[in-house]
């Protein structure tokens, strides 16, 4: 295998020699491979290897951007390691990983999202019987998304992308044991399954586009494509980031994926391997931005799923899926802003939302254990008895209300500015209008949420409740840092991506604000109202079909999978009725020549047969004389030996296939050692 | 297309083949679930498949006989995890059970 360090031709940034920043994704890799072999119980006892592995990823990713500061133009490498895995016909089938600003970018943010994670579940998980797996598949995801985001070509990505939906399907369904879990860890696999069918058409597509899987040619190549494979990489990628970022219509699998461990929902289904579709979008982004039908449609997507996820987080009482549903919509909000063309806008906010999000979940972790329960509205009067918690909460909640100056409020307002400048562009306010509308139904959740959780009369058994440990209030504490202060880096961040940012204009800030406020206040009157009277029957139809998740689940079980089982039934209907009656009629056919074939038999085979069987009686008797004297006592003989053989042999006759297996590849095993130590010694002996 | 793998080499596909061969194996002498043993059966046929079409690749001469018997295997593996999952069938009916260690018919009972 020749392995090849290549440096662009023509490039914008340094050239440097960071052969060491793949070495992010290794030391991940190895904690899993050093725990994945071992017996559970030093599995268990030796969880903090992976703890350590992401660490020092983080320590590379970091090393990283100081060492490339002050950063370069997205798919601007400065550094690539490529190799060749053979010959497709005559083309090489070259595979690469290479280092730019938004991989870096994307590293400390998995990374350090990974660790605190990582920290977080050693306290708790702590009482699981297989926490020492829990650790090696999210060691092994963080692998995968680090390779993923250094991937210099899509193959590689693929590859990883694949890996990262396989972790993804154990850790939904870790508590296998339960029927909830299992079957959405199915329904996860299938739906992201569902949409890599767009990224296996769209990979294909691109090889005969652009003869190749590495980035700089396929984007090289593409203003030369045919405007039909162009479609076709487009529209597969975007189908494939629909599936993987749990974007509508492909949405249904993400509520569901909260049935696994909190730390696991807060790592994969919130901060990293989701945005692993928008992300792969952003790479691609020179490639689809040539197709305006597919920017279109991301948008379109985009903001139809932030609409969708925000308005049924409105509607839930638990509150995992409140922050489910509200994944869903902020995703939206990061394909809207690739659907105008905005990546550093999607980046910013994808990095925010990272922090805030796994935040909140770790916080919602702590207060679903000590509570006991995930419905909030059992929750209530919590802040006095959990303050810091409460505190990092508030600080998560506030960031994903966009509430001034957390981080969340300039990303937010990053897209609010892009989705502005769009209408302005081309008269279409409508995703702007969409966009607001969505801030303020985030506000309305989220303030009503944390209202219900902290405040109010306090649930039954609040005795119990306590605060969380230091072990897993710490990384929350972590998390809540960028959370806060992310936003200050607007420009910074802008300048290591090579994007001219500002800081939020006045008038931007007015409007966002407003926005909230309305949500926030909005908010504030329906938890008064729901605390005053009792619900209001008014509204029922909505509050049903939001319950059904707007019937979309429904459309799935009964358009797919229903017909499905209808036809699997029609066909064995049609082999029950008329294959079985084709054999019927040849059996009774049968039956009927056997009967009239026994009369003949019967009248006329047995007279001959009855004949000579009399006269060899007659003849038997002469013989048995001799026989009962000689032959009988060398038979005896023969059968009580055979009888005593047979008694100790029939032992190995256990009647089991897999014994008889066993014994014949024992055999055979024997058999060629036997035929191995004469080939060695008749060799030896020849020389 | 021919994919050519020829820096790889002819005994690394050969140890992945018998690898993968004893993963068949094993998983057929130790599964419980009889469509699992029919899998692993499965396994270990490609696992011959793998070692023929390396070998057709790889010996100077040997031309495309072997990828040719490599498609046959394909047919031959297909009818033959037909019959298997039928007989799993017509096991199931008389006994309501697929675990191959309940079949044990053949044991001589005393």
């Amino acid at each position: 295998m020749e392995i090849t360090a290549t440096y662009a031709t023509i490039s914008a940034v340094p050239q440097l020699d960071l052969w060491w920043v793949l070495l992010a994704p290794l030391f991940p890799l190895l904690g899993f491979l050093a725990l994945a072999l071992l017996p559970r119980r030093l599995r268990n006892d030796l969880r903090f290897v992976p703890v350590v592995g992401v660490a020092a990823s983080l320590a590379i990713a970091v090393a990283a951007a100081i060492t490339i500061w002050p950063g370069g133009p997205i798919n601007e490498s400065f550094y690539a390691l490529s190799w060749s895995l053979g010959t497709v016909g005559s083309l090489p089938l070259m595979l690469s990983f290479s280092v730019d600003s938004l991989a870096v970018i994307m590293l400390i943010m998995v990374s350090l999202v990974g660790l605190c994670v990582q920290v977080y579940s050693l306290k708790y998980m702590k009482d699981d019987e297989r926490i020492g797996w829990f650790f090696c598949i999210k060691s092994l995801f963080l692998a995968a998304m680090l390779a993923f985001v250094l991937s210099g070509g899509l193959l590689l990505q693929f590859a990883f992308w694949e890996v990262m939906g396989l972790c993804s399907w154990v850790l939904i369904g870790f508590w296998y044991k339960n029927k909830a879990p299992r079957k959405a860890s199915q329904k996860a696999f299938l739906f992201t399954r569902a949409g890599d069918v767009g990224f296996f058409v769209a990979l294909s597509a691109v090889f005969v586009a652009a003869q190749s899987f590495e980035f700089d040619q396929i984007f090289a190549t593409a203003p030369t494509w045919s405007p039909f494979l162009l479609g076709v990489v487009a529209f597969g990628l975007v189908w494939a980031a629909i599936g993987k970022s749990a974007q509508f219509p492909l949405s249904v699998w993400l509520p569901d994926a909260m049935a696994g461990p909190t730390p696991g929902s807060a790592l994969i289904h919130a901060a990293t391997m989701v945005v692993a579709g928008v992300f792969m979008l952003v790479r691609m982004l020179p490639v689809i931005e040539l197709s305006p039908a597919a920017m279109s449609t991301i948008l379109a997507v985009g903001i139809i799923t932030a609409l969708y996820g925000a308005l049924l987080a409105c509607f839930q009482k638990d509150l995992k899926k409140v922050l489910a549903f509200s994944t869903i919509s902020q995703l939206g909000f990061l394909f809207a802003a690739i659907g105008v063309g905005s990546a550093f806008v999607a980046v910013f906010h994808l990095t925010t939302h990272a922090f805030f999000k796994a935040l909140l979940f770790l916080a919602a972790g702590i207060i679903i254990h000590v509570t006991g329960t995930q419905n909030m509205r059992k929750m209530g009067g919590l802040l006095k008895r959990m303050p810091v918690t409460f505190a990092v909460f508030t600080i998560g909640a506030f960031a994903l209300a966009g509430v001034i100056p957390l981080a969340g409020f300039f990303s937010k307002d990053e897209i609010f500015k892009a989705m502005l400048y769009f209408g302005q562009d081309t008269g279409q306010y409508a995703a702007f209008i969409g966009v607001a509308l969505v801030g303020v139904m985030t506000a309305f959740y989220v303030i009503k949420s944390w209202l219900s959780i902290f405040f109010g009369k306090p649930a039954a058994d609040i005795d119990k409740v306590h605060e969380g440990s230091a072990l897993e209030l710490a990384p929350v504490i972590a998390l809540a840092i960028p959370a806060t202060l992310l936003g200050f880096a607007v420009i910074p961040l802008g300048g290591f991506l090579d994007y001219p940012s500002h800081w939020p204009p006045l008038y931007m800030v007015a409007l966002s604000t407003v926005i909230m406020l309305t949500g926030a206040l909005l908010g504030f009157v329906a938890y008064v109202l729901s605390k005053r009277n009792a619900p209001s029957n008014r509204f029922r139809f909505v509050i049903a079909a939001a319950e059904q998740r707007f019937y979309l689940d429904a459309f799935y079980t009964y358009g797919v999978v229903k017909p499905y089982f209808w036809l699997s039934k029609a066909l064995w209907q049609f082999d029950e009725r008329v294959i079985d009656g084709v054999v019927d009629a040849v059996a009774w056919i049968y039956q009927k020549a056997s009967q009239s074939l026994d009369w003949l038999d019967n009248r006329i085979i047995d007279g001959v047969v009855n004949g000579a069987a009399w006269t060899y009686v007659l003849l038997t008797r002469l013989t048995r004389v001799f026989d009962v004297r000689i032959i009988d006592g060398i038979v005896n003989g023969i059968g009580h030996l055979s009888i005593s053989l047979g008694g100790r042999l029939r032992t190995i006759q256990s009647g089991e296939v897999q014994w008889y297996q066993r014994l014949v590849v024992g055999a055979v095993i024997v058999v060629l050692g036997i035929f191995t130590i004469l080939y060695a010694v008749s060799t030896l002996g020849g020389a | 297309m021919l994919v050519n793998f020829d820096s790889v080499g002819l005994v690394t596909v050969l140890l992945f083949a018998a690898a993968l061969f004893s993963v068949g194996l094993y998983g057929a002498m130790t599964r419980k679930a009889a469509v699992s043993v029919l899998m692993s059966l499965e396994i270990m046929l490609f696992a011959i498949s793998i070692n023929i079409v390396a070998l057709a690749q790889f010996i100077p001469g040997a031309q495309m006989y072997g990828w040719h018997f490599s498609l046959f295997l394909m047919v031959i593996g297909a009818a033959e995890i037909a019959i298997g999952l039928s007989l799993v069938v017509a096991i199931y009916r008389r006994i309501k059970t697929s675990d191959v260690e309940k079949l044990q018919v053949l044991k001589d009972h005393e």
